[in-house]
């Protein structure tokens, strides 16, 4: 990538290239952030408290996700803060614990998702030729199947398991990733820092790991921030449909299901809630997705 | 122009096959096989005479390549095979539900383009302004609501703010437009939200890509209205990627099609898919993803030799 070299690239304004520069130490890299996109900053905080909920989730609930605490049907109050559901489970902590659910298949599919789409699309560009030829159009083919209709059919075949979920999304996300990657690598093979080491005889995997790898770093991290909204609305989309999470474990989009709708005339807090939820952190993810990109990677601006 | 549709087509073919190829792969990821998956449906004894039977006649006791050609050779004749749950052909219910989709998706994307390109404009032409920076925050929500919440809210809207709730259902198109019209809007307009979004982004971005051009420039240099500046340079060259992701964004509509099918009970292929998952009625569950995957694959197709018509750039690429 031209901007490791320390010289701005055309196109890039004199602060973009200071906050790229690797010398910088993460904090103060950081510090540079939060004051070029306090929006950014504020999703990310977002996100991590998001996290932290999730992990924390058995302290910070008032009550027990599962137990039939209230009265059925109790509008938000003081004893209950978001309100109670049909069977008078509590709203507010059913919320933080399907907090779990969404971070744990988010982060998991699209560590796994985007790592591997990195390290085919890096060899498909390096290699080239027949190997590329052919992962391209496997790609192609994957990216004709809307991401639901696949997420569906994976599961109607794999089961509905968590770690099915998480391996369909994986399915999901890799042609993309490597599509984009893929884009980035073949014109990172041409650079001068690339046909130095071949010249010097470097082997193609070393070229890979310590030449091409680095230089991907940031459409690895701009990458896995965009897809984490997707795979979160996913998977929220598919319980949603019944055929995701088992209806015992408190789930964003489980709490959306029949129920809620059923009940909206009267209830509108069983839908509301929740799906507010998703919609922040999705929202959350989408900001500083595009904060981190316009900060570490320029060129992907506009896509 | 032939050179590039000839090119183009040349990709379209191997991209057909392979689709077809993942559909039969990932159906045969089946723990076990469709037969015992039958046969243990509901944790029921069964023989292993009765398991051999149910594969002769289902066909997956053939060698997997055999089995492969002769599906697709039946998708070629319009044949996809025989429903587990209601033993009929699959093609039939799916026929009756394919022109419902289709109707919601067009709805869907129609009205996503008539709200984002002017949105999109308008932001892209007073960059920084109030309303540049509404409809910017409206299209980051656009795109982060899902799909199935937006559709709640829609009709939790309407229900507290006018006490109105659109009859549910479907009325058929032939027989009565009005009421069918005036069924689909709101889904179409819960479908199509996504889009608008990311359509007014798309619009946006472009636009303001082409305002800077010397084109434009010399456009008002010359004294011409700042009305035409726009509309004749402007978002006529401006058109080009927003008919591109317009045209892939109405392919993906089909995935969102599922979720508002379900919502407001719209007899389309979506409910079909949803209903196969839950009986585990592996043809129909392929049959329908199949025919939707190259649908996309065709309109993708379709969208790249219209661009390559429109814009002689992309042909000599």
């Amino acid at each position: 990538m031209t901007t490791n070299t320390g010289q701005a690239a055309p196109g890039i304004t004199e602060e973009q290239q200071l906050d790229i520069r690797p010398k910088q130490g993460t904090l103060k890299r950081i510090g540079s952030f939060c004051r070029t996109k306090p929006l950014g900053a504020v999703s990310a905080a977002i996100i991590i408290l998001t996290i932290f909920t999730a992990v924390f989730a058995p302290v910070l609930a008032p009550y027990d996700p599962l137990d039939l605490n209230h009265e059925p049907f109790i509008a938000p109050s003081p004893s209950a803060w978001l309100g109670a559901d049909e069977l008078g489970r509590d709203v507010f902590s059913r919320v933080i614990f399907g907090a779990r659910v969404s971070m744990y298949v988010g982060l998991a599919s699209v560590l796994i998702g985007i790592s591997l789409g990195t390290i085919i699309g890096i060899i498909s560009a390096y290699v080239g030729g027949i190997i590329d030829l052919t992962i391209q159009r496997i790609v192609d083919a994957l990216m004709a199947f809307p991401a639901i209709i696949m997420a569906l059919g994976l599961t109607a075949v794999l089961g509905s398991s968590v770690n099915n979920i998480v391996a369909a999304l994986v399915v999901i996300l890799l042609p993309g990733a490597i599509r984009v990657i893929r884009a980035q690598v073949l014109s990172i093979k041409e650079l001068d820092y690339t046909l130095a080491a071949q010249a010097i005889g470097a082997r193609p995997w070393r070229i890979m790991l310590r030449h091409i790898l680095p230089n991907v770093v940031a459409s690895y991290i701009v990458l896995s921030t965009i897809t984490l909204g997707l795979a979160i609305i996913i998977e929220a989309s598919l319980t949603f449909l019944g055929v995701g999470i088992s209806a015992d474990i408190p789930t964003w989009g489980g709490m959306l299901t029949e129920g809620a709708q059923k009940y909206i005339r009267t209830a509108w807090w069983l839908a509301v809630f929740p799906g507010m939820a998703i919609s922040i952190v999705v929202f959350a993810i989408n900001f500083l997705g595009d904060a981190l990109r316009d900060t570490l990677d320029p060129r992907l601006r506009g896509r | 122009m032939r050179q590039y549709a000839v090119k183009r087509i040349g990709l379209f073919i191997p991209t057909v096959l392979l689709v077809t190829v993942i559909v039969f792969v990932v159906m045969r990821l089946i723990p076990g096989d469709p037969a015992l998956a039958i046969l243990s449906a509901d944790d029921a004894a069964y023989t292993e005479e009765e398991l051999q039977l149910l594969r002769a006649e289902l066909g997956t006791d053939r060698p997997i390549v055999v089995q492969y050609v002769d599906w697709v050779t039946g998708l070629v004749r319009g044949d996809f095979g025989t429903s587990f749950w209601w033993g009929g052909p699959v093609m039939e219910r799916l026929g009756e539900r394919i022109p419902v989709t289709i109707e919601l998706a067009i709805l869907g994307i129609g009205l996503a383009v008539v709200c984002a390109v002017p949105l999109g404009v308008l932001s892209a032409i007073k960059p920084d302004s109030p309303i540049d920076y509404l409809s910017r925050v409206f299209t980051l929500v656009g795109i982060s609501i899902p799909t199935f919440f937006s559709g709640i809210l829609i009709t939790l809207l309407l229900i507290r703010a006018f006490g109105w709730l659109p009859p549910l259902g479907y009325a058929d198109i032939w027989e009565d437009p009005w009421a069918n019209v005036k069924q689909l809007m709101l889904p179409a307009l819960a479908l199509g939200f996504y889009d608008m979004a990311f359509i007014a982004r798309v619009t946006r971005s472009s636009m303001m890509e082409i305002l800077r051009e010397d084109y434009m420039r010399t456009a008002r240099a010359k004294g011409l209205a700042e009305r035409l500046v726009l509309s004749r340079h402007g978002l006529k060259n401006a058109v080009l990627p927003i008919l591109t992701i317009s045209g892939w964004q109405f392919g993906r509509l089909f995935g969102g099609t599922v979720v508002i099918e379900k919502i407001f009970l719209i007899p389309g292929v979506g409910q079909l898919l949803i209903d196969a998952v839950y009986q585990r009625d592996f043809p129909t569950i392929q049959a329908v993803i199949v025919i939707v995957a190259l649908s996309i694959v065709v309109i993708n197709l379709l969208v790249d030799l219209l661009y390559g018509w429109l814009d002689p750039r992309i042909r000599y690429a």
